[in-house]
Formats: C-alpha cells, structure tokens, sequence
C-alpha cells in the first residue's frame, strides 16, 4: 500500500518500522497507526478500542491544531501528548500518518535513566 | 512643592492622601513600577516568569485567571481558547476509561509548547518558546 504525493513519503514499510521501533521502547502498552483520514492502520489494541481511540484523540488533535494556529506565529502542531493518572498518550502527526502511543509513563528519576 | 505636604504633619491641611508611589516628591527619577501585576505578591511565580519567553497563566479549576503574566486581553484569549480543549481532552481521556483523569497535557510546535497542568483545584498553563536545536526523525 503506497501513500505517495509530495513528501514525505509513508509507505507500508515506513509504517511496518515505525511500529517496530516504537514496541521496542520500554514502558510502551498500545500503539496505533492512523491514516490521513483517520482510520487505523495498524495498531495492537482490539478493534473496536482501536477505533474509539482513533476517533476520540484525532478530533481532539484537530482542536489542538486549531488552537496553535491561532497563536503568532502560527504553528503547526508536531506532537501532543495526554498524561492521565494511569498512563501517557503521545499523538505525532507525521506526513500522511499519525502514530498514537501510549504508554506507561513511570517515574525513572530514581533510575538514573532519561 | 509636594514636600511641604509631607513634611507637615500637625497641620490640618494634611487631610491629603498621600500616594503610594511617591515618585514626584523626589528629585531624580526613580525606576519604580507604577502598575501592580497579578503576580506582585507571588514569588512562586516571579521566579518562573524571570526565566526568560515564558509565559504563565495560573487559573481555578473554573478557568478564571488568578495570575497571569501576559497582558490581560491575551490572557483572557488564551484561557478562552484553552479551557474548552481541556474540558474536551477531559471527556476523552474519561470516555476511555471512567476512573481516569488528566493531569497535563503537553502541545508542541517547532518553536512553541503549550504545557498545562491541572491540579485539583487549579489550572496552570505554560507558554514557552523552544530554542532551535532539535533531533530530526528520519
């Protein structure tokens, strides 16, 4: 499946390393894979969760967009993240994809580890 | 001159207020402030606002602004373009999960983030400016 026009280009192996890179992170629970218009790619959650979450963080992305472009200069929005009391949400537009991760974000002050 | 007023204490004519800033009765120019900001009282955040290109807004859980160190018209535009996507990234966070709740919520752009941090019973937003240096993802 290619996705190409103007670059960059997000084709079906881009997509297959980003999926790979990112579950190889530590602390990673789910990661989801959008296309432009939204629906998901690839992702390890369920179905239907996948969708729910699709749906729900791309409209909230949108309303985000919509508030940096109101600042001066306007901007566009490279990455948005969500800390709830059990887990982080990171949500990157990126060309023709949006990545959606979330993971659990503990503390690793004690650890000594960035 | 004003001097006299001040001098005189016994005179009745003393009835005068006298001004907080008492920047005429001296002879050379004094740098002192004559508008009082939100923060004046607020070390808390005098300290991170001196950090440089940033800006920083502290409301109640209601979004009314408490402090703020934008001018006010701006900080009324932020507060009234950002609580609603809180309230939004709210309900999305509690659809999925109903025991859930936001704590922060982080925006970034190439030059600007928008930090926000909701406690219990405030709402503190950060508005800084990023320097360029920055990893590029391949």
């Amino acid at each position: 499946m290619q996705q190409d026009e103007a670059e960059p280009k997000r084709t079906q192996r881009y997509v297959d390393e980003v999926y790979r890179r990112v579950l190889e992170k530590p602390d990673v629970e789910d990661i989801l894979i959008l296309n432009r218009s939204g629906v998901p790619v690839k992702t390890t959650m369920e179905r239907d969760i996948a969708l729910q979450n699709a749906c729900l963080y791309d409209n909230f992305r949108e309303k985000c967009q919509v508030f940096m472009n109101k600042l001066e200069p306007p901007q566009a929005l490279t990455m948005l993240r969500v800390r709830t009391k059990q887990h982080e949400v990171i949500i990157t537009p990126d060309g023709k994809i949006t990545v959606l991760v979330v993971q659990n974000a503990r503390d690793t002050a004690s650890l000594n580890t960035v | 001159m004003g001097d006299s007023r001040l001098h005189s204490t016994a005179s009745a004519s003393s009835a005068h207020q006298l001004t907080p800033t008492p920047r005429k009765s001296h002879g050379h120019s004094q740098k002192e402030v004559p508008r009082e900001k939100s923060y004046d009282g607020d070390t808390f955040i005098k300290h991170f606002s001196s950090r440089g290109a940033r800006e920083i807004i502290v409301t109640d859980s209601h979004g009314k602004p408490l402090r703020w160190t934008v001018p006010t018209k701006r900080c009324n535009l932020y507060v009234s373009m950002l609580k609603p996507l809180v309230t939004m990234a709210r309900n999305v966070v509690r659809d999925l999960d109903p025991s859930d709740d936001v704590t922060f919520l982080r925006m970034r752009s190439e030059s600007r983030e928008v930090l926000i941090t909701l406690g219990s019973d405030f709402i503190l937003i950060v508005i800084q400016n990023l320097r360029h240096k920055r990893h590029d993802r391949t």
